[in-house]
């Protein structure tokens, strides 16, 4: 990416990362990490097994708070931020989406209890129940009977009913059936593509790292390259490099 | 006091330890490898309270308030000691916040009681004082750890489910407030327990004390009653400190659940 790209970044970015570093005891999990996230940006963090992905991805809504450097979002230290107001523009979703007992219903509409809130009516929660491909008789079933694939959507209709700036999402399709992955794929490909929703994802699944804007590759706690685009022969090189590199440590 | 209580003769006593020996002797017999702890449990039982009737016998005879406020801080040492033990609970601060809420809990309902209930002449007087005060200290300890345990282990069993109500909004008491309400349940239960079931099931050991002393049993039943209230207020009074201490340790202002 050239200088005056990146200066234009820098300008209109949500998030900025200024050389974060995050600690447990005497263990670095991410070490001096600084990039930017854009409006509209689909962001991939690459790299194998254990090498901080989820962690960078946690501080991006303050699941973990970094031991050094500081996150800025639209311009402002993001812990000066009332934390819960900020964690409902910048939703996370876990790897394993957890659903709460009683009816989906309750599910839905429970980031809403939270703050006393009007709840959605019937009708939008259906709406959004159907754009995730999941059925609008569900409502006023158990959440604890859908599947596996079923939750996971559930978890996004709950996140995306509360309309969020950002979505991060941790390895939303592992262990998803092809239909429910394909399914999962298309609706977030669509939010980011069709409604200009943020997206932050930590992913193995070619389609969506194929489809993202941005692409932070990363080793052992750093961050290695940025791109905006790679090919798959480069996204596996690298996967490769990285992975041989981990053996000779 | 109505009638003078019959001491205890060595011999008495003798006879008495007889059925420690008896246990002592099955447990041998049946191969339980109890024997040893039988030992060092009776052993412990009477040194530690020949002991403490050592020491109760000075402190009434010099009637101070700075002996009976050492004692009281004494008791907050060891109860504190014994709490952090058995639960296994480890992290960093959890002496401090175990001795605070005991201290400020079990401290201000002994002085509740004693200026609001019983009004003993001098205010201190260790023959009041102090058996309220090891009373209200003992139930605040088993409260206490109760509440501590339950809490920490209810917080690593549902890190998930908490960290997902974060991540939708939830502030850190809002995430938490399940396993607020089970520890807080937890510490409740064995003196609400007790209570119901006082009178039907046992008679209470302060009343069998008092009754066999001489004491009237309504007035013995009078303490028993006035005892059980401060006892399920200072158990709820210690949840409720030992609860908000804990909650501030295991998350920061960030609403985070801190992972170290």
């Amino acid at each position: 990416m050239n200088q005056k790209t990146e200066q234009n970044r820098k300008k209109q970015q949500l998030f900025q990362f200024d050389n974060v570093s995050l600690k447990k005891g005497n263990h670095t999990i991410i070490q001096d990490a600084s990039f930017t996230v854009a409006p509209g940006d689909f962001t991939v963090l690459l790299g194998p097994s254990g090498v901080g992905k989820t962690s960078l991805l946690r501080l991006f809504n303050a699941l973990e708070i970094p031991t050094t450097g500081k996150i800025l979002y639209k311009g402002k230290n993001l812990l000066d931020y009332s934390i819960p107001q900020f964690r409902r523009r910048v939703v996370m979703i876990l790897q394993k989406p957890v659903v709460f007992g009683g009816k989906i219903r309750d599910n839905l509409t429970l980031p809403f209890a939270l703050k006393r809130q009007k709840a959605p009516v019937d009708a939008t929660l259906k709406e959004f129940l159907g754009r995730c491909h999941l059925s609008h008789d569900l409502l006023n079933e158990s959440a604890e009977n859908l599947s596996g694939g079923e939750q996971q959507r559930l978890a996004l209709v709950r996140a995306l009913l509360l309309n969020p700036d950002v979505l991060l999402l941790d390895e939303p399709t592992a262990s998803l059936d092809v239909e429910s992955e394909k399914r999962v794929i298309d609706l977030l490909l669509n939010e980011n593509q069709e409604s200009g929703r943020t997206l932050v994802c930590v992913t193995h699944s070619l389609p969506l790292i194929q489809a993202a804007s941005r692409l932070v590759f990363m080793d052992q706690g750093k961050i290695v390259a940025v791109r905006s685009g790679a090919s798959n022969d480069e996204i596996r090189a690298f996967m490769k490099e990285a992975l041989d590199g981990k053996g000779n440590h | 006091m109505e009638k003078g209580i019959i001491d205890l003769s060595l011999v008495q006593l003798l006879v008495a330890y007889f059925l420690v020996a008896f246990v002592f002797a099955i447990a041998a017999f049946k191969r339980l490898k109890l024997s040893k702890d039988i030992w060092v449990s009776a052993t412990r039982m009477t040194l530690q309270l020949l002991i403490l009737g050592f020491v109760l016998k000075f402190i009434f005879a010099i009637q101070s308030w700075i002996l009976v406020l050492l004692l009281f801080l004494w008791m907050v040492f060891w109860a504190a000691r014994a709490v952090v033990q058995r639960t296994g609970v480890k992290f960093a601060g959890i002496r401090r916040i175990v001795i605070l809420s005991l201290f400020v809990g079990s401290g201000s309902v002994t002085i509740y009681f004693v200026f609001g209930v019983v009004h003993p002449s001098p205010w201190f007087a260790p023959r009041y004082f102090i058996p309220l005060a090891g009373m209200i200290m003992g139930n605040s300890m088993n409260g206490s750890a109760l509440a501590l345990e339950r809490y920490y282990s209810e917080i690593k069993q549902n890190r998930l489910r908490i960290e997902t109500l974060l991540s939708l909004g939830a502030t850190a008491s809002q995430a938490a407030r399940d396993a607020y309400r089970k520890a807080f349940r937890a510490a409740m239960l064995p003196p609400l327990m007790a209570m119901s079931s006082m009178g039907i099931v046992s008679i209470p050991g302060m009343m069998t004390g008092q009754i066999l002393s001489g004491v009237s049993p309504i007035i013995a039943v009078k303490y028993q009653l006035s005892i059980m209230t401060a006892i399920l207020g200072t158990v709820a009074l210690n949840a409720l400190l030992i609860l908000h201490f804990e909650h501030k340790l295991l998350f920061n202002k960030y609403h985070q659940l801190k992972t170290d």
